[in-house]
């Protein structure tokens, strides 16, 4: 009798085992959270992305199922790589247009035109302008595109006079005309306001571009708080 | 004897249990990690190796907006929002606008020029349509296995920029944008249970004519598959998320690029057009500006009066019914305390809307959403 009850007994643990075991698999399978870098071999991604390109129809989506289906899906992005973004280049210039004025305004500035072109192989945007809160306050901002973000700087005139506009280029160093007629001449490398069209330019300032990091508050509030009426 | 065994055999399947149940949670991180981990090792870390910091806002009925500038970085945002959901209790539901800026063409393609990069590249549909489906399945991720009721709805968004281009220019662009967010709506229907996608433009009244305007939507119409379901919903094809600042007068639209801006014409990109007898507009209406006291004569501001206005205008001048407001759209991430264009918060701007609807019975509705947009943020690289 003794020998019976410690039969069943141990087998009872055992099942209670195996359901168990069961359990955890079933947990294991459906419920693990996505995790970027989580797949093991290059071979698995293919195999899962290639299973990937079959919706399945939504009507008979569970809940594990469209779990299932995140965690492919995850696993998909990370196995499959994008083409790379080839991007068509506009002509390097000057550019007065109302897409100028209108990206400009969103950087608190007044534009009066921007200059297209390249600095150690990455693509600006410089617009010449005022401070919307300061149309005295002659300003330029430029905008790096670099892998991965963008690199927003804005420099002020040393003296105030009004609006700036990009008149000419040379060497990377841009003319601008105020709006009193007063020139100034922004050396694109250096990132400096400066003398003259051809003079060197001191080299307090070092270049930002050559080691490129994204600013991480790019930008700025103006300066006082303003509101337009009505 | 036996009993002792027993009791020795409980202890170890309950240590089993735990060391396992332990090992799962640690698998899960449920409450453990504020952001979502970040990608390691090559090929398989995403394209875009950034990590996004969760969304945060005082007031949970809003979503972030943004003003694309760096096309190939949106799975990150996208799962950046996904995450957050995931850590928020309840379900949430999103709108979110993808601004890709002004419309553009080079040689027989159309595209567009990002803000901030309209001197500089130009960027096609097929790359605008890769980057949106990067987005949406970022979202889908992010929100994990926890969060599977969450909702996204995403706006694939132009501007109405700019009236130095052709008509026909629109009219090619407006067909070019109708077949990309088609294109979208299929390439995202793994997603399907949480993210759907409608066209959209920012048609403000000094970007171009209302002729130009109302014919890429026309052309944009003509080319979507969506069909708009009831005109008591939200749910349009395609939403305006532009502004209006004309007197709310003129039942006749335009008929030439010379005509002006009339109360018709915001009405038409709003809500008029219709496809199928149903209305394939919805308005997303910005309101920056709150009340002002010098001008009393718009008690809830000027932009929510006169959107009430346009509704009442709909309903009594037009015989179209009550506009049916998608939700209002604010700037304030971007503008922080100032902006000459205004900086309501969601909230402000909630309220603004809600209320204003909610002053005549004829326009009085409740909004689903608010949505506030500001420039994209730089993603920051992981370490």
């Amino acid at each position: 009798m003794n020998q019976e009850s410690e039969l069943k007994s141990t087998l009872a643990l055992f099942f209670f085992l195996a359901i168990m075991g069961l359990a955890f698999f079933v947990l294991i399978t459906f419920f693990r959270v996505p995790h970027p870098g989580s797949i093991g071999s290059a071979q698995d991604s293919t195999q899962i992305a290639t299973s990937f390109i079959t919706p399945i129809p939504e009507e008979t989506q569970t809940v594990a199922v469209i779990t299932a289906d995140k965690i492919i899906g995850e696993a998909t992005h990370l196995a499959t790589t994008r083409t790379p973004v080839t991007p068509i280049y506009l002509p390097t210039g000057i550019y007065d247009d109302q897409r100028v004025k209108i990206s400009a305004a969103l950087l608190f500035i007044d534009a009066q035109n921007a200059w297209g072109g390249f600095i150690d192989g990455h693509r600006f945007t410089l617009y010449a302008g005022a401070l919307q809160s300061n149309p005295d306050q002659g300003v330029v901002y430029m905008v790096t595109s670099l892998p991965g973000g963008k690199l927003f700087e804005q420099y002020v005139t040393p003296s105030k006079h009004g609006a700036l506009r990009v008149v000419s280029e040379q060497n990377n160093r841009l003319a601008l005309v105020a709006l009193d007629d007063t020139m100034f001449y922004f050396d694109i490398p250096t990132r400096q306001f400066v003398d003259s069209l051809t003079g060197v330019a001191p080299s307090v300032t070092p270049s930002p571009v050559g080691t490129p990091e994204p600013t991480s508050a790019p930008y700025p509030m103006p300066t006082s708080p303003v509101t337009e009426v009505p | 004897m036996h009993q002792h065994r027993r009791l020795l055999l409980s202890a170890i399947v309950l240590t089993l249990t735990c060391v396992l149940g332990s090992t799962l949670f640690h698998i899960d991180g449920s409450g453990q990690e504020p952001y979502p981990p970040p990608a390691t090792g090559e090929p398989f870390a995403p394209i875009n190796s950034v990590v996004y910091l969760p969304y945060i806002g005082p007031y949970r009925k809003w979503s972030p907006s943004y003003y694309i500038d760096i096309i190939d970085t949106l799975y990150g945002l996208g799962y950046a929002l996904g995450y957050k959901d995931r850590y928020e209790s309840g379900t949430q539901d999103n709108l979110v606008i993808l601004d890709y800026g002004y419309p553009a063409k080079q040689g027989s393609t159309y595209g567009v020029y990002l803000v901030f990069d309209e001197t500089g590249t130009f960027y096609s549909t097929s790359q605008v349509i890769d980057s949106a489906i990067d987005f949406a399945s970022g979202y889908y991720d992010g929100t994990g296995y926890t969060d599977t009721t969450s909702h996204l709805r995403m706006v694939i968004g132009v501007n109405s920029c700019c009236n130095e281009n052709t008509l026909a220019f629109f009219q090619g662009h407006g067909t070019a944008w109708g077949q990309a967010v088609n294109s979208i709506r299929l390439g995202i229907s793994p997603y399907s249970s949480q993210v759907d996608v409608v066209g959209g433009s920012d048609i403000e009244m000094s970007f171009n004519d209302p002729y130009t305007t109302a014919q890429w939507l026309n052309y944009y119409m003509a080319a979507s598959t969506c069909n708009p379901g009831s005109n008591s919903s939200v749910e349009g094809c395609f939403y305006n998320f532009g502004n209006l600042t004309i007197s709310i007068s003129g039942t006749s639209c335009a008929t030439s690029e010379s005509s002006p801006w009339r109360a018709c014409d915001v009405w038409y990109v709003s809500w008029g057009a219709q496809k199928n007898g149903k209305r394939f507009a919805r308005p997303v209406p910005e309101i920056y500006v709150g009340y002002n006291p010098d001008y009393p004569q718009y008690p809830w501001g000027y932009n929510a009066t006169v959107w009430k206005d346009l509704s009442l205008f709909s309903a009594n001048q037009m015989s179209a019914g009550k506009m049916y407001f998608v939700g209002p759209l604010t700037q304030r991430a971007r503008c922080g305390e100032g902006c000459l264009s205004g900086n309501n918060t969601p909230y402000e701007g909630y309220v603004l809307l809600r209320d204003a609807l909610a002053s005549n019975p004829t326009t009085s509705m409740s909004l689903r959403w608010s949505t506030d947009i500001t420039i994209q943020p730089t993603p920051t690289p992981t370490p």
